[in-house]
């Protein structure tokens, strides 16, 4: 069989243990998404041989990895996995050009040859003219980009991109999302993402699989966890507004609801999916003054507590889920029916082209 | 224009007086050397054989033994660092005994494991007829004793600061243990390895101990500069003094030289 198989069993301490269990076939991208504590990390350190498994197996293109039960572990730097470390790890004291050189050096390829396929590399990254910096001197989104194009020079079975848009700012984060929907979609391998945002996931996954605990508590796409969560972690991840429409410069035509908003995100036109954050929507009894370019009237349609927050339902013209503080829904006195004013920052509105996800049949 | 104005703070008088007597304690023996310096017959004295003769071995020999601490110093720091082995914490105390134990004691024990009568030195002997005691690889041998502890104890702190999330990204990378070792840990820990290196160099330097009684005081095959200095001090005070001014100034100018490019642990690279 190609594709990734995995259950990964790891008792990492007397109350903590990792057991999850699951396959990436080629060209589909798998997002483990989950809070940080959850295991992820250790699913990285297993994946990619740092760390060896309890029990279960890795097989990867056929390939078995780890199989504590027939003793069989082989090594991180004989896996062919490429992955993209969350603080990238890039080598300071080489340049670009050698940072994307190194792993293909390492695995015995004479020098013109890995310098070709580096230049390549970085050419479709659009990164050739920094191929001489020193990496101190990248900004988070360059070097995010040199982590990916020295991951995808080993030629690897699998990409392993672990929390690979945490380390960048929130304006950086859209355009470099799209970048990467773009450079996953180039790898022929099965994809794993690591990541604890559910817009990453949301965004650039053919399938998410929710870990909570060390254990998977759902697996599915993108619509089967908004339609039905599992648990309550789910349910507040569900939140996450994803929509579908056109962007003209910044303006956005929805599909299928009768309303207009904008974005910051000028750098992309056409056919885009829209994830709005819940607690990026700001709710006003009155029209806000100075209103943001963003602002409409609505009725709340349902008020559902979570704990820590609540949980409210605008109604037409957008059926948005927006959390607030059990505290702002009292104060703004917020129950079913109340004509509220909704508001959420341009910048707030994350777009990318929905071209990159076509292969899922959701858009 | 923000350039040319500078804030100035005083430095707190306890400070101040205390880091004062401290630098002192350093300053005030140079004064001394200065005040007894025969300046006139300075040029003279520095140029006789003897003085010649010492200078150019201790350059040698320091900096062989500095070299050889470097090559067999770093693998042996990477093995402490790295390799869990049985009997690592002994070895880890024995390999930095050296640095507390009386030189005269190091170069006796040099004697009875490498000496013509020595458990290694014996046997070498009778085979080849090389004697190490009392030969330039001896006073060599001497200084790398003394002074590749101080490179381990620097390298070895290095690696273990080191988190290894770089030396794993190598590995995924494809890269050996060799390879991520030559091309990524080496690299990484450079500025200790160039401080420990020089820390290995000075004290190889000064080395007395160790030399005197391992290799003997031999004009022009094992009389290093101290050693010299030591000879001199009992048969004319000028000559020692123009000695201990050569040694100084070869280590000050080094010292000056290295310590802002190689000694500053990286801060600008």
């Amino acid at each position: 069989m190609t594709g990734l198989d995995a259950h990964l069993v790891v008792q990492r301490s007397s109350d903590f243990r990792l057991d999850i269990a699951f396959s990436i076939a080629p060209g589909e991208t798998l997002a483990l998404l989950g809070p940080n504590g959850a295991g992820k990390s250790t699913a990285v350190e297993v994946l990619a041989g740092l760390t060896p498994l309890d029990h279960g197996h890795v097989v990867l293109g056929g390939r078995v990895l780890d199989a504590p039960i027939d003793d069989v572990f082989i090594a991180a730097e004989q896996r062919r996995i490429g992955v993209v470390f969350q603080d990238y790890l890039l080598f300071d004291h080489l340049s670009v050009l050698d940072n994307v050189m190194f792993g293909p050096l390492a695995l015995g390829q004479r020098k013109p040859q890995a310098a070709a396929l580096a230049n390549e590399l970085l050419e479709r990254l659009d990164m050739q003219g920094l191929r001489d910096r020193m990496p101190p001197r990248l900004s988070g989104g360059q070097a995010q980009r040199v982590a990916l194009a020295r991951a995808l020079a080993t030629q690897p079975d699998l990409l392993l991109l672990d929390e690979a848009l945490s380390a960048l700012d929130v304006t950086t984060r859209g355009t470099l999302r799209r970048v990467l929907a773009q450079h996953l979609s180039d790898f022929e391998g099965p994809r794993l993402l690591i990541t604890h945002d559910p817009t990453d996931a949301f965004l650039l996954a053919d399938r998410i699989a929710i870990v909570e605990d060390g254990i998977l508590s759902q697996v599915g796409s993108a619509e089967d966890i908004r339609r039905g969560p599992a648990t309550p972690y789910v349910a507040a991840l569900a939140g996450t507004n994803l929509l579908a429409g056109t962007n003209r410069a910044g303006l956005l035509t929805l599909d299928d609801h009768v309303h207009d908003l904008q974005t910051a995100d000028t750098s992309i036109s056409g056919a885009v999916l829209i994830t709005i954050h819940p607690t990026a929507i700001a709710l006003h009894r009155e029209q806000p003054s100075g209103s943001p370019r963003n602002t409409w009237q609505t009725r709340v349609a349902s008020v559902e507590p979570l704990g820590d927050t609540t949980r409210i339902t605008l109604g037409d013209p957008l059926p948005l889920g927006v959390d607030i503080t059990p505290g702002a829904t009292t104060a703004l006195d917020l129950h079913e029916g109340v004509v509220v004013w909704a508001s959420v920052k341009a910048t707030e509105i994350n777009v990318t082209p929905a071209a990159a996800n076509a292969r899922s049949g959701r858009n | 224009m923000m350039t040319g104005r500078k804030i100035r703070q005083r430095a707190p008088w306890p400070l101040l007086v205390l880091g004062s007597l401290g630098a002192a304690v350093f300053v005030l023996p140079l004064i001394g050397l200065a005040t007894r310096t025969p300046w006139p017959r300075l040029g003279e004295l520095v140029t006789s054989d003897v003085v010649v003769d010492a200078l150019k071995l201790s350059l040698l020999t320091s900096v062989l033994a500095a070299a050889i601490s470097l090559v067999l110093g770093v693998p042996l720091a990477w093995l402490l660092a790295r390799v869990d082995f049985p009997g690592r914490r002994i070895v880890r105390a024995i390999v930095t005994l050296p640095m507390v134990l009386p030189p005269v004691v190091g170069g006796a024990a040099l004697l009875f494991a490498l000496g013509r009568r020595g458990v290694i030195g014996e046997p070498i002997n009778d085979a080849t007829g090389f004697l190490l005691p009392f030969s330039v690889w001896g006073v060599v041998v001497a200084n790398v004793f003394v002074a590749m502890p101080f490179l381990v104890v620097t390298v070895e702190g290095a690696l273990r600061n080191l988190d290894g999330r770089h030396e794993a990204a190598a590995a995924t990378l494809g890269a050996s243990r060799l390879t991520v070792f030559r091309r990524v840990t080496l690299p990484m820990t450079g500025p200790s390895i160039r401080a420990g290196l020089v820390l290995a160099w000075a004290r190889a330097l000064g080395e007395f101990g160790a030399t005197v009684t391992f290799a003997g005081n031999l004009q022009g095959r094992t009389q290093t500069l101290p050693l010299a200095v030591f000879v001199a001090l009992e048969q004319d005070r000028d000559t020692a003094v123009a000695i201990s001014l050569v040694l100084v100034a070869v280590s000050l100018t080094v010292l000056l030289l290295l310590r802002d490019r190689w000694w500053s642990n990286g801060a600008e690279l």
